[in-house]
């Protein structure tokens, strides 16, 4: 006769190969639509309420991608300190302005006039900031940082 | 919205006397705060349209500070950027390294990551920066993580031929599965044993299914990330600690009246206390299932729930060696909480 300790752990082990099972099962299912990162990170932190939670409950449930997803922003919470550090190494935002630059010269883009434009048009300066298609980050002299 | 006008105001003040160099106008910010109640209490709220005293609570929940510098960063700001670089490079740092294993391997996400950011495709002539899906509802922080992990998602499926996603360092952890199967034996007793066999384990997989289906789908959830997703009882316990958290919503609402504030710590133990809930109900369901539905005996049950604890579906996890890893942990785990 097996006591309820032993059946609770029989059907715990019993649970967790199901489970895997259907999760490689529905890995090949169709791709659904996903939770985006911020629909995730705020479903882990706490900030849906009713009835979004238990919608994204229910996607969770069958996506495994997402639930991965989500396993991993818990995870990564706990094994990485969430302390505010700065890196000191960057001095100024000349440094990141090399660095976006030599980013974008490989990211970017399809065209070279793309390249021009987001980066070369001294114009750039002038354009209204909700125009974000053009950053002025190789043409404008950054205010000193203490003006922030 | 329109009601909501002086608060958005106020706040928006207090970012610009912060970062008044960001670039972000008073009309980015108001959209940027407008598309966060779209997608949280319009999209994924009920049906009724919000009350302004809502959208009030919403908008003073909001990582507003996040929110600002990521609105900078999305238009291209510099500054914006040199902030956010000199905040959250070396976390962003840490994270790609813990998940890739090696340096190289982790600049080469990071700079991806950067890639995936400031955003490498355009809609409209507009950059479409990933920073724009950003709505301040969860911490930047957390948000870079579900950023990251996806960005490294798509980098290594685009490299799949080269790089099996299995080989990187947490990309797959617990993925290294090979199918095995029964070897098929020659004798006719052994052939019989085998199809008897066949028939408990088709009803055992019929019954497990079925009962896991009597859950509530935040105790399947809770269940999943324990045994599918490998967290640990403290990372669970650390989510559900959240006092706005839905889980614990669910959970404190299902136990017992009274018993706990609200306000109170989750320890580990309580955690492993609803996973046990959750096998109990469980268990008696599959043994229910087997009795009435599959008119099994109580010798035939205990088969199945030994079976239950096999390779039912064909395939074992050579890392978690399927059985004997999950029941060492269940117990450990239970043992360590005690």
């Amino acid at each position: 006769m097996v006591s309820p300790k032993e059946q609770n752990e029989q059907i715990a082990v019993g649970i967790a190969q199901r489970l895997q099972v259907r999760e490689r099962e529905s890995l090949r299912l169709s791709e659904v639509d996903h939770l985006d990162a911020d629909t995730i990170v705020a479903f882990v932190e706490g900030r849906i309420s009713e009835p979004g939670a238990t919608s994204i409950t229910s996607h969770l449930i069958v996506c495994p991608a997402c639930r991965r997803a989500s396993a991993k922003v818990i995870h990564l919470e706990s094994v990485i300190p969430d302390t505010l550090e700065t890196d000191t190494q960057i001095e100024s935002p000349g440094t990141l302005r090399e660095f976006i630059s030599s980013l974008a010269s490989r990211i970017l883009p399809e065209t070279e006039d793309d390249v021009v434009f987001a980066y070369e048009d001294p114009s750039s300066d002038s354009l209204p900031s909700d125009e974000p298609a053009k950053p002025s980050l190789a043409n404008e002299k950054p205010d000193d940082k203490s003006s922030s | 919205m329109a009601a909501c006008e002086g608060q958005i105001a106020e706040l928006y003040a207090n970012c610009t006397n912060a970062h008044p160099n960001f670039g972000v106008t008073i009309d980015d910010f108001t959209e940027g705060v407008a598309r966060g109640i779209r997608k949280y209490l319009l999209k994924l709220g009920d049906a009724s349209a919000p009350s302004v005293d809502e959208i009030r609570r919403f908008i003073s929940e909001l990582q507003i500070n996040d929110l600002y510098l990521s609105l900078g960063c999305a238009a291209g700001n510099e500054h914006a950027w040199w902030e956010f670089d000199r905040t959250y490079r070396p976390y962003i740092d840490r994270v790609a390294r813990h998940l890739v294993g090696n340096r190289v391997a982790a600049d080469e996400a990071i700079d991806f990551v950067y890639a995936e950011l400031f955003g490498t495709t355009t809609a409209g002539g507009a950059r479409q920066s990933k920073f724009r899906t950003y709505t301040g509802r969860g911490t930047l922080r957390g948000w870079l993580r579900a950023v990251i992990w996806h960005a490294l998602v798509d980098l290594y499926r685009q490299r799949e031929a080269e790089i099996p996603l299995d080989q990187c360092a947490e990309l797959n952890e617990g993925g290294d599965v090979v199918s095995t199967r029964t070897s098929v034996q020659a004798s006719e007793e052994l052939m019989l044993e085998k199809i008897v066999r066949e028939r408990y384990r088709v009803a055992t997989v019929a019954a497990l299914d079925q009962s896991l289906t009597q859950l509530e789908p935040h105790e399947t959830l809770l269940l999943m990330y324990y045994h599918v997703d490998g967290l640990k009882l403290r990372e669970i316990a650390r989510i559900i600690e959240s006092p706005t958290s839905p889980m614990r919503r669910w959970f404190k609402r299902s136990g017992p009246a009274g018993s706990k504030k609200r306000s109170e710590r989750v320890h580990e133990s309580t955690v492993m206390r609803w996973l046990e809930k959750a096998y109990r109900k469980v268990a008696q369901a599959f043994c229910a299932e087997l009795q009435n539905k599959h008119g099994l005996k109580r010798a035939e049950i205990e088969l199945c729930m030994a079976m239950a604890t096999e390779d039912l579906g064909q395939t074992v996890r050579i890392k978690s060696q399927a059985s004997t890893f999950n029941q060492s942990r269940t117990t450990r785990d239970a043992k360590s909480n005690r």
